[in-house]
């Protein structure tokens, strides 16, 4: 397969894994596409000293002949299949450590789900994982007595 | 000097990304056991690509720019490096910008 083949692979590659796979449909998201023009940017910046100056020298025949800052136009399509996988098992992982993992207790000691780390912005930052069990046992028991 | 062309990217590609965990602050390098897991799995699927083009001769190194350790498979260690740092410095900007904006990347909890 030539380059340019692996290329347009790759993207579909991610998008699968980001849709289907991972199912965290960044390229749904603002935050993704404004994160992504900034990796570009220094990408053309980098990927351009590396091809400008000859680290990284390519075949030809493996790619169509289309350069952006002296990279062959793959390079862009390989570089967004790159960043899109990675930043989506990143927010995949984010998304399972903050998957609150309930103990079976009876409904009406059920409390709210803490705030979205968004919803307060200037807040001190919160752990990975907001819920602590021993926290809730001591709140559930409580709370349970009075009520 | 010019054998550490590559490396030298590559370093500047880090320390304009590593900047960020101090303002607006990522928190990336505290989660570090998570941004190894992130990376990871592009690392090796793209390694293999690599050592796939190189194999069929896509593209070629300039051992001159490059300070001449290779890996097997004819990967040079830079290249090694390139994708282990590259996509740490996706998830920097994608840290940098949902803090900045306060935008949603889906992880997090609620509606």
């Amino acid at each position: 397969m030539t380059y340019t083949q692996l290329a347009v692979a790759g993207v579909l590659a991610a998008l699968a894994a980001d849709h289907a796979l991972l199912r965290t449909r960044l390229v749904r998201r603002r935050v993704f596409w404004v994160a992504y023009a900034i990796v570009l940017a220094f990408q053309l910046l980098s990927n351009g000293v590396l091809t400008g100056r000859g680290v990284v020298r390519y075949d030809e025949r493996a790619i169509l002949g289309w350069r952006v800052a002296y990279a062959p136009v793959e390079d862009v399509l390989f570089g967004f299949a790159m960043v899109l996988l990675t930043q989506s098992t990143w927010v995949w992982l984010g998304r399972r450590a903050a998957r609150p993992v309930l103990p079976a207790r009876p409904a009406q000691t059920a409390r709210p789900a803490p705030p979205a780390r968004e919803a307060m912005p200037d807040g001190p930052a919160m752990p990975d994982r907001p819920d602590r069990p021993a926290r809730r046992d001591r709140r559930g028991r409580a709370s349970g007595r009075s009520g | 000097m010019r054998h550490l062309t590559y490396l030298a990217v590559l370093a500047a590609c880090l320390a304009g990304a590593s900047w960020l965990e101090l303002w607006p602050g990522t928190r990336v390098y505290r989660r570090i056991g998570r941004l190894a897991r992130a990376v990871l799995p592009t690392s090796v699927l793209f390694v293999g690509w690599d050592l796939y083009a190189i194999s069929r001769h896509h593209w070629t190194y300039d051992p001159a720019q490059t300070v001449g350790v290779v890996l097997p498979g004819g990967l040079p260690l830079e290249e090694a490096l390139f994708f282990g740092v590259i996509p740490a410095c996706a998830v920097f900007a994608l840290e940098a910008v949902r803090r900045v904006t306060g935008w949603r990347t889906g992880e997090e909890p609620g509606p």
